[in-house]
Formats: structure tokens, C-alpha cells, sequence
């Protein structure tokens, strides 16, 4: 689709802007200190797990004919099989015939977790493999988290009961494993991979590996580039962290269109309302669970998210893709930047 | 407007597959058709039993999974995502004292399904 016609579609789903992919960051609990993570998570959070009663209580001001077909609830985290309740989050979404998956880390996923969760109805899922073996480890700061984490996707990728996909943080660190890792997942049989760059927020903000030099990213954009026109059975994509020029049409299945607040929502574990968890939630909540109408805040909140023009400022003021990028991700947004954290397009070219 | 809205997602796929690029989050979910019953169970002299543990087979890997355990009126409910290609729940039925029951539920309209255990021998 040519880059008019998709902005004139972007501003249609903008305008209607429907509810289809609720996240609910559940714990911020981790067994892992992964290097990069946004949330700084930890094994003793200081937030306590919201109450299931409590995330239900939000989703229960949408109502039924407002949920579009595809609805999803994505639980989040931290990491979510902490939480022992969690096949009873999962009877509770099945219940109101809402879907839900969650991303993992794969740590405590085996057979019987898997058992129990598609009989809670569980019916997508994403587990994060950060490299081979050593690279993994030392990303996830776990001697052991590799082998697990292995072992989770051998498990998934076995189930099609599963819309089931591996998400890779691509670093300096990984960088020269990525065709290790394309062999290692099609040979787990893994039909989706899904790659994306660190942003630097939480502890990835300080910590030089994570950050890809500009040659090796616009070498990760050949890489998929190349997966994408092999005709491989894996499907090779990049994350929609920004818009990417030349590349935008080709390692993704569709052109960079940032929906956080447009289509995606969150429920954060102070029970903030925001778009995706890893949005700057200072500056960017619309209210909270606790005192507003979670489906009023969506219809008639996310103004930031609706209307761009705000975002035209910094390295974005003269840009002349901006009528394509609208300032990236809203990820690469935070209160005190003038300005996108990162510009793969600027990187790229 | 509203047709051309249909006509570009339909042309861009967009809506099945946005997801897929979300940086943060998995693949859009699946809807599941879902079976809702009640079990009503009893011994052979009528007698509600406490305590029964309801187990499903997971009809695609074929292991037993609990799903729950009968109150002191002997009602266990189950609510499970089932494959309406195969529109049958096994389920297995263990309390002390009593021969284990594998029986298969085809009756997919609900309610409550009364369920006998014999006395173990």
C-alpha cells in the first residue's frame, strides 16, 4: 500500500480509535534481572500484585458490542507466572470470552503450566530468547535461564492451540548470533520471530551494549530483510518501534503506525491507565482504575496519543518523513527529552 | 469512508496482524468456543460427595488436568475452551473410596449433569 493511501487509513483507525489490545501489567515480581529491562523489575517488587478483582472491575465498563473481534487482554509484567492466581485470571477473561495471552520469560514454563493455562484458556503467547546460550544468560543474569528458556519454546511452538511467537532483544552483544538464533528457533519450531532494539529507558538507559551502533542496525534491517524474501517457514519481523525509510515496507508485515492509545491500552500495576507499559507513565497516564471509568478515560482520553502535532519538535521539527513517523513510538517519548530518545530512521540512513 | 477504512485493512491485513508488531507485546489471541457445566455428583444411595476432584483431558495433548473439586453439595463446575471440531469433554472423576470415573460429557447445552460414583472394591 502506498505511504498516502496507509496515512489516510492510519488517521481513519486514529479517529475511531477502537479498543483491541488491553495490557495488564499484573506483577512487576521477576525471577530474572534481565540488563534490559524497562520496568526495572525486581524479585521483591515494592508495587504489591493488583487484585484480580480489581483489573476486572476496569474491564468490565467495556461494553461487550464495543469489543472489536480480536480483542485481546495481554497479562505483563514483571513476570506473570509469579502470580499464583493466574489460571484464575485466565477462567476469569474466558469467562467474558475475552482472549488473553501474556509474555513470559519461559523461566517456570513446562507441560503442566502449559496444560493448565490453555484449559484457563490461554490462546497466545510470546517468550523472550535474548541470544544463544552465553549471550541469553548474561541478558536475563541467570546461569540457567537459556536452557529454560529453550525448553518453554520447544514447548509452545509444539502446541497449535498457541498463536505463539519468540521475541529477541537485539544488542551488541547478540548482534553476530542472529543467524544462530534463526537456525536454533526453526529447528525448535518456532513460526514467528519477532525482533526489536532497546530503547534506553529503565536499566537499559545506561548500559552501552544494548544499544545498536547505526551500521549494525541497518545490518538487522538486511538481516530480516533477507529472512523476509527467503522463503523460509519462520516469519521474521521487526518491531513497531519506529519508522525505519527504505526499510519500513520491508522487515515489517505492514508500514510503522505507532497504535499505543489508539487501539492499545494498559492497566499498570498502581492501576494507572496508560498505552503500551513501556510508555513513559509520568507523563503520559490518562487516570487511574481506582478513581475514573477505565472505558470513559479510553473513549474520551489518549488526546496525546490521537493528535501528534505536539511530537513535531527537536530532531522531528524539520524532518520531512514526519507526516509517516509522527515522532516514532510513543515509547521514545519521556517528560524531560525534546525530542525522540532514538531515530532508527536517522540511524538507518 | 467506512468502506475505505474496510477496504485498506483489508489490503493491509492490519487488523489480524498489528499485533504482531507490537513492540512490547504477543500475538493477537484466539477465541475459544467454551463449554460451561455443572456436575452434579453423588453416590449409588443418592448422597451429595464433598470433595470429588474433576479432572479434563486436554484434548490436544491428551493429559488430565484438575479443574476442580466437588462442594458439600456435590456441584463441581467446569468452564474449559473446547474444540467444536471435537465437541466431547472427557473428563475423570477420583475421590477416596470411590472407583475412579472416566466418562465423556456430549451433551454441550449446559447445566447441570448428574453423575454417579461407585463404591470402590
Amino acid at each position: 500500500m502506498g505511504k498516502a493511501l496507509f496515512r489516510i487509513f492510519r488517521d481513519y483507525e486514529t479517529r475511531i480509535h477502537e479498543l483491541n489490545y488491553l495490557f495488564w501489567e499484573c506483577t512487576t515480581r521477576c525471577n530474572l534481572h534481565c540488563r534490559h529491562c524497562g520496568s526495572d523489575c525486581t524479585v521483591n517488587s515494592r508495587e504489591k500484585d493488583m487484585p484480580l478483582d480489581d483489573f476486572l472491575r476496569a474491564v468490565d465498563t467495556i461494553p461487550a458490542g464495543h469489543r472489536p473481534e480480536g480483542f485481546s487482554v495481554v497479562l505483563t509484567g514483571g513476570e506473570p507466572l509469579l502470580r499464583p492466581d493466574i489460571t484464575e485470571i485466565g477462567k476469569a477473561l474466558m469467562k467474558r470470552n475475552m482472549p488473553w495471552g501474556m509474555v513470559s520469560n519461559g523461566y517456570f514454563y513446562d507441560r503442566a503450566a502449559q496444560d493448565r493455562l490453555l484449559l484457563a484458556g490461554m490462546s497466545a503467547l510470546t517468550i523472550s530468547l535474548d541470544g544463544l546460550e552465553e549471550s541469553h544468560n548474561w541478558m536475563r543474569g541467570s546461569g540457567n535461564s537459556f536452557q529454560r528458556a529453550v525448553s518453554a519454546v520447544r514447548t509452545a511452538a509444539s502446541c497449535n492451540r498457541l498463536n505463539f511467537d519468540v521475541v529477541t532483544c537485539v544488542n551488541r552483544r547478540n548482534y553476530h548470533e542472529l543467524e544462530g538464533i534463526r537456525v536454533l528457533l526453526e529447528s525448535l519450531g518456532v513460526k514467528q520471530w519477532r525482533l526489536f532494539t532497546i530503547i534506553p529507558i529503565g536499566r537499559a538507559a545506561n548500559d552501552p551494549m544494548m544499544k545498536l551502533e547505526p551500521s549494525e542496525l541497518k545490518g538487522l534491517m538486511d538481516f530480516i530483510e533477507g529472512c523476509r524474501g527467503s522463503g523460509r517457514p519462520m516469519a521474521v519481523t521487526f518491531s513497531c518501534e519506529g519508522y525505519l525509510g527504505r526499510y519500513d515496507n520491508t522487515v515489517r508485515r505492514n508500514r510503522f503506525f505507532c497504535r499505543a492509545g489508539i487501539n492499545i491500552a494498559s492497566v499498570l500495576i498502581d492501576g494507572r491507565i496508560c498505552a503500551c507499559p513501556n510508555v513513559d507513565r509520568d507523563t503520559f497516564s490518562e487516570g487511574s482504575v481506582y478513581t475514573d471509568n477505565f472505558y470513559e478515560v479510553w473513549n474520551s482520553g489518549f488526546s496525546r496519543f490521537r493528535d501528534r502535532s505536539w511530537a513535531r519538535k527537536g530532531i522531528c521539527a524539520g524532518c520531512r518523513e514526519f507526516r509517516n513517523c509522527l515522532g516514532g513510538g510513543m515509547h521514545n517519548w519521556h517528560a524531560a527529552s525534546e525530542g525522540p530518545l532514538t531515530c532508527h530512521y536517522r540511524d538507518i540512513s | 469512508m467506512k468502506a475505505l477504512h474496510n477496504l485498506l485493512k483489508g489490503m493491509s491485513l492490519t487488523t489480524a496482524l498489528f499485533v504482531f508488531q507490537s513492540c512490547y507485546g504477543m500475538p493477537q489471541g484466539l477465541r475459544n468456543d467454551l463449554f460451561e457445566a455443572n456436575l452434579k455428583l453423588e453416590d449409588s444411595r443418592g448422597n451429595a460427595l464433598d470433595g470429588v476432584r474433576v479432572s479434563v483431558r486436554n484434548d490436544w495433548t491428551s493429559d488430565w488436568v484438575e479443574q476442580a473439586r466437588s462442594d458439600g453439595s456435590g456441584n463441581a463446575g467446569i468452564l474449559i475452551p473446547y474444540n467444536p471440531q471435537n465437541a466431547f469433554v472427557d473428563i475423570r472423576l477420583e475421590a477416596e473410596g470411590f472407583a475412579t470415573k472416566d466418562t465423556t460429557i456430549t451433551d454441550m447445552s449446559g447445566g447441570d449433569i448428574k453423575i454417579v460414583l461407585k463404591d470402590a472394591r
